[in-house]
């Protein structure tokens, strides 16, 4: 278990980038791997009220930066933060709104033991203080200034994610957003984002690397799998969205018993995923 | 003294009870005695305005009449004849010999005889006890046309059974006797309240409660508010198999006890489908109480125990179901007494995936936390799960769905696919004490439920894969084995198999963004 370290202003350690800041950090309260600081860095934020859209897309890209070297930061809140520092695996820093010893959210307890023991864990409060209503905007800020990108993965219109982003803005870092249906809720901010304040916008994992990095992205391509006609019917079915089951057996064809047995193969080769209310979408 | 014959219940099955009735010289009296409760103790008072009312005699002396064994409390209505006929006796109104007889009723003021409950189970301990006659009210005639070895006759009032017994007794006019009403003939017009064709798509739900139905399994529906889920269990009784005359009298038996039969047939002929509200009562739900009366799961007996939205129920409730799946009767002990129900059911229970009843939706927006959703999918306890053998996820029906001309399968022909599944499994389990593949214990698991080297390796890989908690294996191989049963295939195939797992997704629920 890795012990709480202390980093002041100035310590030679001290992460340059929060000295864009106005207001930068007098001390940093860190746990885990200090050399990810050394690591260029990426800020992935988003909404806790994301939809699976927000999940999927927020781990993927998280992945693929890790994998391109990148260490993702976020903030450890529920739903895109956490789904960024799950994606990103090791190579990721969690900033908190309060203590290093304290766990909030309470769900993220295991993460954030994870996070203590691979990655990082960083605070500029002492490691028994509890977030109040004002901490947690206040990392937000620290999140905005560490990445060299920021990139806003889901938020509604009132979403605290879009103050990080004017901050980033503020402090000259690239800001990217994914876009997303325009009738969800959970992505009118980061499209207005695009469509307003100069996002740019992510339309794959590998552009975005391409972008940061300006070469390829160097993960390589998936071994295509040995799929059967029926699969390859499944698959063209669900290559544009997530479908429930019952629309499934009205669009293949296939019986139910044919069909579940199917998707359950599927599933577990890895081909397609199951959602929660019976729905089903392509990997 | 003159005793006359009549029956006591306790849980659901009858014993004779004499009704003593002697009247001594000495300063006029009328008392009853032998634990009797207050309706029996009331009694008297009809007893003596429906002799009066009928213009016999009431006796001038002290009249006593005991209820033996004194031991056991008595309850109800049903002494009101036996005890008039016991002092017209005495009086001599009636001379012939009563041995062979036995009586029950209520009696009202003017000697009419009103219809009582309980009267199958008495009737069966009268066929156990070897008792030729009993004469019942004629409002009783449907319940006792199912018994066979007994006379049974009918009486309107008081009057009649004087009457008979005055005259030759050979000329039954005054009663009526029962006739043996034919049990398949009656079965065949038993109507269903709804059908399976009614309900639009909900593919996979009609699938799993076809499972459901063929092996006996428990089941919980997972879903939206407004996506069906009563109206599916609703209908999940439609497509049980009949009832066998056995189980119909069992059933009968229970719900003669609670005084809920249908006089009109006078038998249970459909499954039952019991759906108690979630602010039910252990003692409603499990029987018991002040007067022992069966509680909601037994009287599902042989049919469906339906929750809607389990997690609302309080946690006693839903823990005590946890016995009764098991052992498929209930043990009621009080301080007075002991009596055991039987309750053998399916249990189709129905949730929300969430506490605002949208997580998983695309209907609407689900506004829990994750972990609001825990601690809401966290009121049933894992013990309970694992009682339940298959859960399905069901969203609410899309547009195309109800626009659909094309009418779904009726529940007639699920039906018949169900039966043969279940007389593949009668004969499975002949020389066993159970019926359906859901009850089989680890012995028959391990020998009825076989599976290839191929199965090993998909349940293997499914564990490996789909995050399936451990608990899930002995269900999955039920299920399989139910599925195979329904294909009429003697091995569980590798399609069986994957199939059963795709009906495991509470076991998966808790995923969302914790994978």
């Amino acid at each position: 278990m890795n012990e709480i370290q202390t980093i002041r202003l100035g310590d030679s350690n001290y992460p340059k980038s929060l000295l864009d800041l106005k207001d930068p950090p007098k001390q940093l309260y860190v746990k885990g791997n200090l050399n990810l600081l050394n690591h260029p860095m990426v800020s992935i934020v988003g909404t806790r009220d994301c939809t699976r859209y927000g999940l999927m897309v927020a781990k993927d890209l998280a992945t693929h930066c890790a994998e391109a070297g990148f260490v993702v930061v976020s903030g450890l809140a529920e739903g895109i933060d956490t789904a960024a520092h799950q994606g990103a695996g090791e190579k990721t820093i969690a900033v908190l709104g309060n203590g290093i010893n304290v766990y909030y959210p309470i769900i993220n307890k295991e993460l954030q033991n994870k996070i203590a023991n691979t990655g990082l864990l960083i605070s500029e409060y002492p490691p028994d203080f509890h977030g109040d209503k004002s901490t947690f905007p206040q990392r937000n800020r620290i999140v905005a200034a560490l990445g060299r990108a920021v990139i806003a993965v889901e938020a509604d219109l009132h979403s605290g994610t879009l103050i990080t982003i004017r901050k980033a803005q503020t402090l000259q870092r690239v800001v990217y957003a994914v876009p997303g249906n325009i009738n969800c809720y959970a992505s009118q901010g980061t499209n207005d984002l695009i469509a307003n304040h100069g996002a740019k916008m992510i339309t794959n994992a590998a552009d975005l690397i391409k972008n940061l990095t300006g070469h390829k992205s160097s993960s390589q391509l998936q071994p295509v799998k040995q799929i059967t006609m029926d699969q390859q019917k499944i698959l063209n079915i669900l290559k544009t969205d997530e479908i429930h089951f019952d629309d499934l057996v009205m669009e293949s064809g296939l019986s139910v018993p044919q069909l579940s047995t199917l998707l359950t193969n599927m599933e577990m080769i890895g081909l397609i995923e199951k959602l929660p209310g019976n729905y089903f979408i392509a990997k | 003294m003159i005793a006359i014959k009549s029956f006591g219940i306790t849980g659901v099955n009858g014993y004779i009870v004499d009704v003593e009735v002697d009247i001594a010289k000495g300063l006029p009296g009328y008392t009853l005695v032998g634990l009797p409760d207050n309706a029996v103790k009331e009694g008297k008072e009809r007893v003596k305005s429906a002799i009066l009312n009928c213009d016999y005699k009431f006796p001038i002396g002290n009249v006593i009449i005991n209820l033996a064994p004194a031991s056991a409390k008595k309850e109800g209505a049903i002494y009101d004849l036996p005890i008039a006929v016991g002092i017209l006796a005495n009086t001599r109104v009636i001379t012939k010999s009563l041995k062979d007889w036995a009586f029950l009723g209520e009696l009202s003021l003017n000697g009419e005889l009103r219809r009582v409950n309980g009267v199958l189970p008495a009737l069966l301990t009268a066929v156990e006890h070897k008792i030729k006659n009993v004469i019942i009210p004629t409002d009783n005639y449907n319940e006792a046309a199912f018994v066979s070895g007994i006379n049974v006759y009918t009486a309107r009032n008081l009057a009649d059974v004087v009457d008979y017994f005055a005259g030759d007794m050979i000329d039954a006019t005054p009663l009526c006797q029962v006739q043996t009403a034919n049990f398949e003939t009656l079965l065949a017009d038993a109507v269903y309240p709804c059908d399976m064709k009614y309900v639009r798509g909900q593919f996979v739900a009609k699938r799993a409660l076809e499972i459901a139905a063929a092996g006996g399994h428990n089941i919980i529906l997972i879903g939206p508010p407004g996506s069906g889920k009563t109206m599916l269990a609703k209908c999940f009784q439609t497509i049980l198999p009949p009832m066998t005359f056995n189980e119909s009298m069992e059933t009968t038996k229970i719900h003669s006890c609670a005084g809920l039969l249908d006089a009109e047939h006078g038998i249970v002929l459909t499954r039952p489908f019991r759906c108690p509200h979630h602010t039910a009562s252990t003692v409603s739900l499990a029987g018991g109480g002040k007067f022992a009366r069966p509680g909601e799961i037994s009287l599902a007996h042989n049919g469906v125990l339906f929750l809607d939205e389990m997690p609302e129920y309080n946690r006693g409730c839903l823990e005590l179901l946890r016995q009764p799946l098991e052992n498929h009767s209930i043990m009621i002990s009080r301080a007075a007494m002991t009596v055991e129900y039987p309750a053998s059911f399916v249990l189709v229970a129905s949730m929300n995936p969430c506490p605002c009843g949208y997580y998983g939706s695309r209907i609407k927006r689900c506004k829990c936390t994750q972990s609001k959703i825990q601690h809401y999918l966290g009121k049933i306890s894992g013990p309970l799960l694992d009682r339940i053998d298959l859960h399905i996820e069901v969203d609410q029906v899309t547009y195309n769905d109800l626009t659909n001309d094309k009418l779904a399968e009726d529940s007639a022909t699920i039906r018949k696919r169900v039966t043969a599944a279940r007389a593949i499994q009668n004969q499975r389990f002949a020389e066993t004490l159970i019926h359906n593949n859901a009850t089989m214990d680890a012995a028959m698991v391990k020998k009825y439920c076989k599976l290839s080297s191929e199965g090993e390796n998909i349940l293997k890989s499914a564990f490996e894969n789909l995050n399936l908690s451990a608990r899930a294996y002995t269900r999955i191989l039920k299920v399989a084995r139910t599925i195979a049963d329904l294909a009429g295939s003697p091995e569980i195939l590798p399609e069986h198999l994957t199939e059963a797992i795709s009906y495991r997704s509470l076991d998966r629920f808790n995923r969302g963004v914790n994978e």
